[in-house]
């Protein structure tokens, strides 16, 4: 093992026998953390066919060796576990920010093993290599607050919990596991409930060592401040014009202009002139709530928060004293879909109350928190999606009992009254009749209430997977790359790598001049909403997408910003740093590593999720049965033509190439897109190659 | 020391602090005018202005200072502090040619990106326009034989953008609109 970056251990607990062990991590050098150390754990010990909620799975909360080392937006907490949201069960990551990651880190270690189940609710207890099951029984049946609340107070203010609520205790399969109260990692929620694991709360006093000379990493981190890094979502040009910057681009989350304020602060901070080079405005950049909660959002905000070690704050902090009429604190924290989420149920639109957009930014305030603190995950929004197929399409009256649909305040719904979500949301997480369905996920619910074509079929309700997981920045927004990644994983894609580069602000002259350096031709990107036809360039860049993916949430970085493709400064040509994750990872774990082998290590993390999927559902027919897009994809746009301008419509014969050309990239049997013992060698997996093997489950 | 020496060091001094004050108020998005020399703080007298102009252009210390000449003013800044993109527009707005200056933005967009241009940025800084005062433009443009090719596109939620049809068609413009305006809102 290095001298720096991982902390060297690794909790086992068995919560069956309550004993708890400590490993070494050097085990899953080669899968780095976080997602890579999950990968192993399930494919090694959790047998095929295993259910999410057996007392044989197995749940992975893990870090990864530049997690709190002082590397910028490095305080991700990757969990691996078995999906319960589809039939398949396939293993699936949910992430979060926070503290956790980090303080686990200080505690002295790398990941936590779950394993078993406890015959009473319980919570783990981590005060550095003190680590032991405690008595939840007063924490079970209540909320995600209180449980962090009560934690908290027993640890003290330097810890951080992480924890489910009563949907998670409930087994409701849309719940999440949160931390800090606001931090959520989405679909693992009831496996910790299956479980009966309540919480875990953490405390470190230690510290992460620096394989190299300290003073590198300081200089790597005053680089990536003063020329490389952006807004949120590595957005490098602004949304209003600014004297820095030759272009303007009113989506990017770059929001920082003068006037608009931090309103609710101590002072009425300004978030001015942030430009690139100026470090210390760096935080003041994104002003996310404005594009999360509309411009009514400003007066409200306290400040913007985030995660440990990042500088960008996307998380905002809000004190909206109109939520206390329906009995929730004002105080709301939130980013991206814990906000779009509630917004999303209240499909009817919303009243305003006392100014123009308060209706909107009430509901989603309130919607968050109650989806916070009784656990519930949304599928990426798809459970607002789903409740709206089924009322607008007539299925919800026609499968719920006549007296349970009539007990629901559809008036509510209807006035766009936010008082409606208390009652979606305490359904859905107490099982409340027939309605609860809705937390079973898209694929479950789809089935049991017999959805029909037009829901698949139709962009509106943005369902990618016949497995019941939606789009997520897919061939809609980056044509075959956007469809390729997100074809691969088992939940919705929560790659970013592509899209942050595609909507990094810039125009596409720029994009393409970036593609050319990076994957050998500008034809690897498309100008937007007029693709051409698939070609090898764009199989590289979506491998880049893919790989860099799970690169970073096994070292851990956050993805919502990492890769940093683009850079803010026209004296760069634009170009951002794509090195600057080794470099980081040689100088925090002191082994010298370059791109192209950091990379292969991301491409051995991600042929190993792809044996995983092929070992669980016994097939390598991936093609055929997991790389699979619902119709819309290709029938959107009846009157119009593939690569024709204007539309984002796919061509069937085309995708296929574009899959065949991607297991290329891959090493993958281009035939089924299933890992070859060839591959699975070339990155050291001879016992996966054999495992697999043995179950008939290598292509011929 | 000669009095041609003294005056020579106190003309260095001047174009120094006014080589910096330019920077500084082109960082903060500001244009130094003509008048401004002969003010507080340059303070520039009426019998030195040519030979301040002139060493201002000609010495390459300066050379990132630049002049827009306006109908009634001269503006000044530093185009390593404020982008020419930016002084332009800046300039359009000090001009009062408020239908180019909004043309120009929805032009550049549209040829430049591709995209369409959100209708209502311009109510934001640096634009600072009332809606009012922006849909009264809308119209004045849609009247204009110099502004026709502006045109607008509405998503499927109903926002609505513009562009230039010298750059796009309505049909290329309708699916950027959706892409910008709903598609990449919906993706977190």
């Amino acid at each position: 093992m290095s001298t720096g970056g991982w902390a060297g251990k690794i909790i086992r607990v068995n919560l069956t026998s309550g004993k708890i062990s400590s490993e070494d991590t050097s085990k899953y050098q080669d899968f780095i953390g976080g997602m890579g150390i999950g990968y192993k754990v399930l494919f090694d010990e959790v047998p095929a066919g295993t259910k999410p909620y057996d007392e044989a799975n197995k749940i992975v909360v893990g870090t990864g060796p530049l997690c709190g080392s002082g590397v910028p937006m490095s305080s991700r907490t990757n969990i691996t576990s078995l999906y319960p949201g589809n039939d398949k069960n396939l293993v699936t990551d949910s992430h979060m920010g926070g503290n956790f990651a980090a303080f686990l880190k200080y505690a002295g270690w790398d990941a936590i093993i779950i394993e078993g189940a406890s015959s009473k609710p319980v919570w783990l207890r981590i005060e550095d290599d003190k680590v032991t099951l405690e008595d939840a029984s007063s924490l079970w049946g209540t909320g995600i607050y209180n449980t962090t609340a009560v934690i908290g107070s027993t640890m003290g203010k330097e810890s951080c919990v992480a924890a489910i609520g009563q949907a998670g205790e409930n087994l409701v399969n849309l719940a999440v596991i949160m931390n800090g109260s606001s931090h959520s990692a989405g679909g693992h929620g009831a496996v910790f409930g299956s479980k009966k694991l309540k919480a875990i709360g953490v405390k470190g006093t230690g510290s992460v060592k620096i394989g190299k000379d300290k003073k590198e990493l300081m200089d790597l981190d005053a680089y990536v401040m003063k020329e490389i890094v952006g807004a949120n979502n590595q957005h490098v040009v602004p949304s209003t014009p600014q004297p820095w910057s030759e272009f303007v681009y009113e989506n990017s989350r770059w929001t920082a202009r003068e006037g608009l304020t931090w309103g609710a602060s101590e002072g009425n901070i300004d978030t001015g002139i942030a430009a690139p080079g100026d470090v210390n405005k760096v935080g003041y950049r994104t002003m996310k709530a404005i594009k999360d909660l509309g411009p009514v959002a400003a007066k409200y905000t306290v400040r913007m928060g985030g995660c440990q070690s990042c500088p960008i704050r996307c998380h905002a902090q809000m004190n909206i004293p109109q939520l206390e009429q329906y009995g929730v604190s004002p105080y709301a924290a939130n980013t991206c879909m814990g906000w779009f989420s509630p917004a999303g149920v209240m499909f009817k639109g919303t009243k305003d109350q006392k100014e123009e957009g308060d209706g909107n930014m009430i509901t989603r305030a309130l919607g968050s928190q109650l989806a916070d603190d009784y656990g519930v995950w949304c599928n990426y929004g798809s459970i607002g999606r789903d409740f709206q197929y089924a009322y607008e399409s007539g299925i919800l009256k026609n499968v719920l009992p006549e007296e349970e649909y009539n007990s629901i305040p559809w008036n509510l719904l209807e006035a766009g009254d936010p008082a409606f979500l208390k009652e979606f949301y305490r359904r859905v997480t107490f099982k409340e009749g027939e309605f609860s369905h809705l937390g079973d996920g898209t694929y479950h619910i789809a089935k049991r209430w017999n959805f029909g074509a037009d829901y698949w079929d139709t962009k509106k309700y943005s369902m990618w997977s016949p497995l019941g997981f939606p789009k997520h920045h897919a061939s809609d927004e980056s044509y075959q790359v956007g469809a390729i990644i997100n074809c691969m994983f088992n939940r919705d894609a929560q790659s970013h790598s592509h899209q942050n580069f595609i909507s990094s602000g810039l125009p596409v002259d720029i994009l393409k001049k970036i593609a050319e350096k990076l994957w050998g031709s500008a034809d690897a990107i498309d100008p937007p909403a007029n693709y051409t036809p698939m070609n090898q360039y764009k199989a590289k860049f979506a491998k880049y997408g893919v790989i860099r993916n799970c690169l970073h949430d096994s070292l851990t970085l956050c993805n919502w910003m990492w890769p940093l493709t683009a850079s803010p400064l026209k004296e760069r040509e634009y170009m951002g740093d794509t090195s600057l994750e080794s470099k980081y990872f040689s100088v925090v774990t002191g082994i010298d590593t370059t791109e192209e082998e950091l990379d292969l290590m991301g491409e051995r993390v991600f042929t190993l999720h792809r044996a995983l999927t092929v070992k669980e559902m016994g097939t390598t027919d991936m093609r055929g049965q997991h790389d699979l897009m619902v119709n819309w994809v290709f029938d959107i746009d009846p009157d119009k033509k593939p690569f024709t301008e204007g539309t984002i419509k796919m061509d069937r014969d085309d995708m296929q190439l574009a899959l065949t050309m991607f297991y290329k990239e891959m090493g993958w049997d281009e035939k089924t897109g299933a890992p070859t013992r060839a591959t699975l060698e070339k990155l050291n997996m001879k016992d996966v190659a054999d495992e697999l093997a043995k179950l008939g489950l290598l292509p011929a | 020391m000669s009095k041609e020496k003294v005056n020579d060091e106190i003309l260095q001094e001047n174009l120094e602090f006014t080589a910096k004050y330019i920077r500084e108020n082109s960082y903060n998005g500001k244009f130094i005018k003509y008048d401004d020399f002969f003010t507080e703080p340059i303070s520039l007298k009426e019998e030195e202005k040519e030979i301040f102009f002139e060493k201002l252009f000609s010495n390459e210390e300066y050379s990132d200072i630049s002049e827009l000449k306006g109908k009634e003013s001269r503006y000044f800044y530093s185009k390593k502090e404020m982008t020419e993109n930016y002084a332009k527009l800046l300039y359009r707005i000090e001009e009062k040619d408020i239908l180019n200056m909004v043309a120009d933005r929805i032009r550049t967009d549209s040829k430049r990106y591709p995209k369409t241009t959100n209708s209502n940025v311009f109510l934001n800084e640096p634009y600072n326009l009332k809606k009012d005062e922006l849909a009264e433009l809308y119209k004045q443009l849609s009247n204009l034989d110099d502004y026709k090719d502006i045109k607008e596109s509405v998503a499927s939620n109903g926002v609505v953008c513009v562009y230039s049809d010298k750059f796009l068609s309505q049909t290329y413009a309708d699916a950027l609109t959706e892409l910008q305006e709903v598609t990449r809102v919906e993706s977190q």
